[in-house]
């Protein structure tokens, strides 16, 4: 239930016991070999799995160090990472008779991913939202809308990710007897940080045997961007024991720490919230911050609790790219590779075009694309000016 | 905390609809109550309903701390016996050091705390400490907790068990009597504490009716909130309520 002493189940006594059963059922339909043949043939049939480890030569050549690969989450179906691990709780969801499914969303991949096997599998779902990042996302909202989920607009608190989430436990208090919350980051109470890891530990053991099978040897680096951190443990889990390869999470500095940012490792206290013990950006007074990123599915002001006993153990490092690095990031992967990153991942890669530069040509390090950059065009162009827009 | 024989625990936001209002409705509430219930403001109050969570947000944007409310209790308890219970979320006390949370929630004249999101399963530090600090700890079961559970938390709980009325957030509507009925009967049969129940309760004839199915009390929050939020004449329209309130629980 713990890692380290992060993590837990601190929820209300009505949660409990759903937590708990929720566990249970977990690990025995985890462990039954038709539910993983199932999950399998989904992942690889319709959202497309394997994805490519795609070596960057375009973009190594014009930063002159290591070697930079991408892997590519952002091929997916729905764009991003987030369909591993909705597909994975759907299904689970099925196999404990629940009807209907929830979910929070932040940039709206998760939303998305969540209508896709919602709708695949003949689930009801409901999508939580908030205001702001519903307005940042429009057509997000749009492709939840058609593909059958309801979407609630929330309108508490910051509008955006963690008020979503607060909006979603509200309802499962009083629907879980028919209904799955299906949360999209490694975050909340236990057993989700764990359900969420192993559903997204696909893409490092991927990764893993791809990059051995094209070089014969392990990474030096591994990159992946961090806001509550599905995508990031997903692809860290299976290196963990790899220790000659250098893990690092990269946060949002939003407009710098000393401004308003999202970086709960870099920047934030220890705490409890949604349910479990982790860091968290908050006040003296233990109040929860208004964090922000350009990136919506980054503004989140705490973070998975593996993520805070990684960084306690010193197994990963934890680091931070801005807004404007982020864009940077966005524009010249664009022009490259003719890729254009979510603005999420292109945190991930601002940080890894800084640290590639380091390395010598021997060296490689690897980025995890974990979503596409459609989605982002509207924000970005505002944000640049029509007059210095790319 | 004596013992609760049919309490009338009325419950309001620390600093809301301002530090001042508090002060002069907890004065109000103590005497028609038995037991106040004073919530310490959070920026997410995941377990509470809309009319609560706006009282929150109006209280933390007045600058409520935990300190304010600490010594909003300490100026109660000067010229009041009335008891008090602070329902807090639990991270202001982890991040103040549960010792020292509960410490000076003891000093500010707190009788009783209900952490809403610390579970008993996660609780055995700050139940320590509750002792060392002679503070009562009272949890939360559910119509549906398991007997076995029932018992977990009855011997953690001092004080009360605080039964929620139903299973969703503060302020919603039971829409299943049956349940909860034979929960209360069912609890009254194997803890040992008395049982306050709570969520959703808004008139005098639902508290008669909760007494007679066997509670102990009954805890109004949301409905008094809602008033000073909403009402014409909120100071007249609450005396009016909880004296309909108190009638329920006491005529049974």
């Amino acid at each position: 239930m713990k890692f380290g002493i992060f993590g837990g189940r601190f929820v209300s006594e009505i949660l409990y016991p759903v937590l708990q059963e929720l566990e249970d059922s977990y690990l025995r339909i985890s462990r039954d070999s038709g539910f993983r043949i199932k999950l399998n043939n989904y992942l690889s049939r319709y959202a497309g799995r394997p994805t490519p480890l795609y070596f960057a030569r375009n973009l190594t050549e014009k930063i002159g160090g290591g070697r930079i690969y991408l892997k590519r989450e952002d091929l997916l179906h729905g764009g991003a990472h987030k369909i591993n691990n909705a597909i994975g709780q759907v299904l689970l969801a099925k196999a404990m008779g629940k009807r209907r499914i929830i979910a929070e969303t932040g940039a709206g991949q998760h939303g998305v991913a969540t209508a896709m096997a919602g709708t695949l599998l003949g689930l009801n779902v409901e999508i939580f939202m908030g205001r702001k990042d519903a307005e940042r996302q429009r057509s997000n909202v749009k492709r939840m809308r058609l593909l059958g989920a309801g979407v609630r607009l929330v309108s508490t608190g910051t509008e955006t990710l963690k008020d979503a989430i607060n909006e979603a436990l509200r309802d499962w208090a009083s629907s879980f007897p028919d209904t799955h919350y299906l949360i999209g980051s490694a975050v909340g109470p236990h057993p989700y940080p764990t359900i969420v890891r192993d559903f997204q530990s696909v893409i490092g053991y991927e990764t893993r045997r791809q990059f051995i099978d094209d070089n014969g040897k392990l990474p030096d680096e591994i990159v992946a961007c961090v806001g509550g951190g599905s995508n990031a443990i997903g692809m860290f889990y299976p290196f963990l024991g790899d220790h000659g390869v250098k893990l690092t999470g990269v946060e949002a500095g939003g407009k710098g720490l000393n401004s308003a940012h999202s970086a709960a490792l870099s920047a934030g206290e220890k705490g409890v919230f949604h349910g479990m013990l982790s860091y968290f950006l908050q006040d003296q007074d233990g109040q929860i911050a208004d964090v922000y990123s350009i990136a919506a599915g980054l503004d989140y002001p705490g973070v998975g609790p593996e993520h805070a006993y990684l960084k306690e153990l010193g197994r990963a490092k934890y680091v931070y790219s801005t807004d404007d690095e982020a864009l940077q990031a966005f524009i010249t992967l664009s022009k490259t590779e003719g890729i254009i990153p979510a603005l999420e991942s292109a945190h991930a890669l601002a940080y890894a075009m800084k640290v590639a530069k380091k390395m010598t040509r021997d060296e490689s390090i690897i980025v995890n694309l974990s979503g596409r950059g459609d989605k982002d065009l509207d924000t970005v162009f505002a944000y640049m000016g029509d007059e210095n827009a790319p | 905390m004596k013992t609760l024989h049919r309490s009338l625990i009325s419950f309001i936001t620390a600093g809301f609809p301002s530090l001042h209002t508090t002060r002069e409705y907890l004065h109000l509430l103590s005497e028609y109550s038995d037991v106040i219930e004073i919530g310490l403001p959070f920026s997410d109050p995941v377990a509470d309903g809309r009319v609560i969570q706006l009282s929150d947000k109006i209280a933390l944007r007045e600058g409520v701390t935990a300190e304010k409310t600490f010594r909003l209790a300490q100026e109660f308890k000067e010229d009041h016996d009335t008891p008090l219970i602070l329902m807090t979320y639990f991270n202001p006390v982890f991040r103040k050091g549960t010792e020292a949370f509960v410490d000076a929630a003891h000093r500010a004249g707190f009788d009783a705390m209900i952490v809403v999101d610390l579970p008993i399963d996660h609780a055995e530090h700050y139940l320590d400490i509750c002792r060392q600090h002679n503070v009562k700890s009272i949890f939360m079961a559910t119509p549906i907790t398991s007997l076995e559970r029932l018992k977990i938390i009855d011997r953690a709980s001092t004080g009360f068990v605080y039964m929620v009325s139903h299973l969703g957030i503060t302020g919603s509507v039971n829409n299943n009597a049956a349940l909860l009925r034979n929960a209360i009967k069912r609890a009254k049969g194997i803890i040992s504490n008395e049982i306050a129940v709570g969520f959703g309760i808004e008139s005098g004839e639902e508290a008669a009716t909760l007494m007679k199915w066997g509670a102990d009390g009954v805890v109004v929050g949301s409905a008094l909130i809602n008033i000073i939020l909403n009402g014409q004449d909120p100071e007249e329209d609450l005396r009016r309520k909880l004296n309909d309130l108190r009638k329920g629980v006491k005529q049974y």
